[in-house]
């Protein structure tokens, strides 16, 4: 494959960047050494004035806005039930994305590889694309029920997407040299797929694997709102039946700690990755 | 080494809005292990011939045989050192120079292989390095030692040293006589560079703006032991002038 196919046109020009750290490696020492304190600060102080905002001065009414105390005695309240409607999502949220991605960068280079799959499958995907996966929650509490998998689906559909997107825009995207260079040198196509152009790939996958991640929650709590056995998007909606606003914002505060400990863990392993990139 | 021919070839550009016409009717004979330097003004379709020969195009007439065999796509028995920097950068040194021999499944001698190019070119110290903190030059070096390394019987080199300061660029004169004194190659060496084409060339092709055809031949004469100083000869002043002189007179021409 000497030339892109075109075929291989890019199906969307939008390319989402990753948000950028507070302080790059390369900026300076004093800067390094500052920015981690300022950031404690701002979190010091955001939950300083929610403690004064409610229990310090009684400005806003416990039922609009609950007070630290009384998250925490929900959290104490809930005890062993709260891991377990966290880790239900979780686990949802982790298999649906890392299975949902795996098989979006999948169909996405066979797509890109092969002109006749490409002519199939994109206006399939074309079609999907625009709508919301939460859209789909009726179907699929009709076809899977309350359980794990219909959550599974919804988020594993939201992430494939996102991917196959991702992957066909950056394979056609891979300067032709590298393949030219790849042929020259004796690689056949399998190896120069394996080779090149998954490599080169790399770090588009894994800016895609952060959004995914992140849309994996947002899809996976909303389908627990409308119908779940357990999980937090169960534990919200329950406790917002009976006004039990300290509930509610435990439920939310946990997918924050639960999507930011996942994203800080892509993030860290996505940096070792892509050592190899000039621009990190 | 491979004899090369090309053939009465013309390739035209077919695009949406019009015809470019890169190379009109080229015939060449490259015997084996010369080094055949080609020069023309830029545009006039030296990267178009190169990668023909390549096997990256197919030509719109004429054909390319290589030991007499026609070139039918890209193969080892080719390998290709681009204008642009094709290192590829997720691969350290070491791994970029044993990327064709693992690609033809010569593992067990890739080793041996990859430390001897790289001693040759220099780099055994940054074998584990990534291209990211290598210079323009040292990324060059490491993209000659991957085309040496596949083990090719023909080198085509595009314009591969135009972007380096004159004196990484004699370095890189002396380490690719190096190279090929050990190895001899049958090369096509792209450049719009007269002074070097003189210094590695056997023979100097000059091309005529697009369409490109050739203008003319020119044996160069200082058998195959040059140093730098080889440029203040009178001889090498003399044929560098005429070589100007005639580029000027076809860019005129055309014009
Ligand atoms: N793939 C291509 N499609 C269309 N036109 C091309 C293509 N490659 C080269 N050309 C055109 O052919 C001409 C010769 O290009 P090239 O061989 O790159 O010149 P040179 O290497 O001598 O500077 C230019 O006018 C260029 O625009
Ligand atoms: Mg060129």
């Amino acid at each position: 494959m000497a030339q892109p196919d075109p075929a291989l046109a890019p199906t969307s020009g939008n390319k989402q960047k990753t948000p950028p750290l507070a302080a790059p490696k390369n900026s300076p020492l004093s800067r390094r050494v500052a920015s981690p304190f300022i950031s404690t600060a701002t979190v010091l102080i955001v939950l300083l004035l929610w403690w004064l905002a409610t229990s310090g001065t009684g400005l806003i009414p416990p039922l609009y806005f609950p007070s630290p105390g009384s998250v925490g005695q929900a959290l104490i309240a809930l005890n062993t039930q709260i891991a377990a409607d966290a880790g239900a999502t979780l686990l949802r949220v982790v298999v649906s994305w890392v299975g949902g991605s795996t098989l979006g960068v999948a169909v996405g280079l066979m797509m890109a590889r092969t002109w006749w799959v490409m002519a199939a499958l994109n206006p399939l995907i074309e079609a999907i694309r625009p709508i919301p996966p939460v859209a789909l929650i009726p179907f699929v509490i009709l076809w899977f029920g309350i359980g794990d998998d219909g959550k599974i689906f919804l988020g594993a559909l939201a992430c494939f997407m996102v991917m196959v997107v991702n992957t066909t825009v950056a394979v056609t995207n891979v300067p032709p040299v590298y393949v030219q260079a790849a042929r020259s040198l004796g690689s056949n196509t399998g190896f120069v797929y394996r080779r090149v152009i998954l490599p080169a790939i790399i770090p588009e996958i894994l800016s895609g694997f952060r959004i995914g991640c992140a849309l994996a929650f947002a899809v996976v709590v909303a389908a627990e709102f409308l119908g779940a056995d357990l999980g937090i998007g169960r534990l919200i909606m329950q406790a917002s039946r009976t006004l039990n606003t300290s509930t509610v914002l435990l439920g939310t505060a946990s997918i924050a700690v639960m999507a930011v400990l996942l994203d800080l863990l892509i993030s860290r392993l996505s940096r070792y990755i892509t050592r190899w990139s000039a621009n990190r | 080494m491979a004899h090369i021919s090309i053939n009465d070839v013309t390739k035209t550009f077919h695009t949406a809005r019009k015809e470019t016409h890169a190379l009109n009717r080229a015939s060449l004979e490259i015997p084996d292990g010369e080094i055949l330097c080609i020069v023309g003004p830029s545009g006039c379709g030296k990267t178009t011939l190169l990668n023909l020969v390549a096997g990256f195009h197919e030509p719109s007439s004429g054909f390319i045989l290589v030991e007499g065999e026609p070139v039918e796509g890209p193969s080892s028995q080719r390998a290709v050192v681009f204008q642009a920097d094709a290192v590829f950068p997720w691969l350290s040194v070491k791994d970029n120079v044993g990327f064709g021999l693992a690609a033809q499944g010569r593992n067990r001698e890739k080793e041996d292989r990859v430390n001897h190019y790289l001693d040759l070119v220099g780099l055994s110290d940054f074998a584990k390095t990534y291209p990211k903190e290598l210079s323009g030059g040292m990324r060059k070096r490491v993209d000659l030692a991957r085309a040496y390394a596949s083990g090719p019987e023909v080198l085509l080199l595009d314009e591969p040293f135009g972007a380096l300061d004159l004196f990484t660029k004699e370095a890189m004169w002396l380490a690719l006589k190096r190279v090929t004194a050990l190895e001899p190659k049958t090369i096509i060496f792209v450049t719009h560079d007269i002074e070097e084409a003189l210094f590695l060339g056997d023979r100097v092709v000059v091309m005529t703006p697009r369409p490109a055809r050739i203008h003319s031949v020119i044996n160069v004469p200082f058998g195959a032991e040059r140093n730098l100083d080889l440029r203040t000869d009178p001889q090498f002043q003399k044929m560098r002038a005429d070589i100007a002189h005639t580029l000027r007179e076809v860019h005129h021409g055309a014009a």
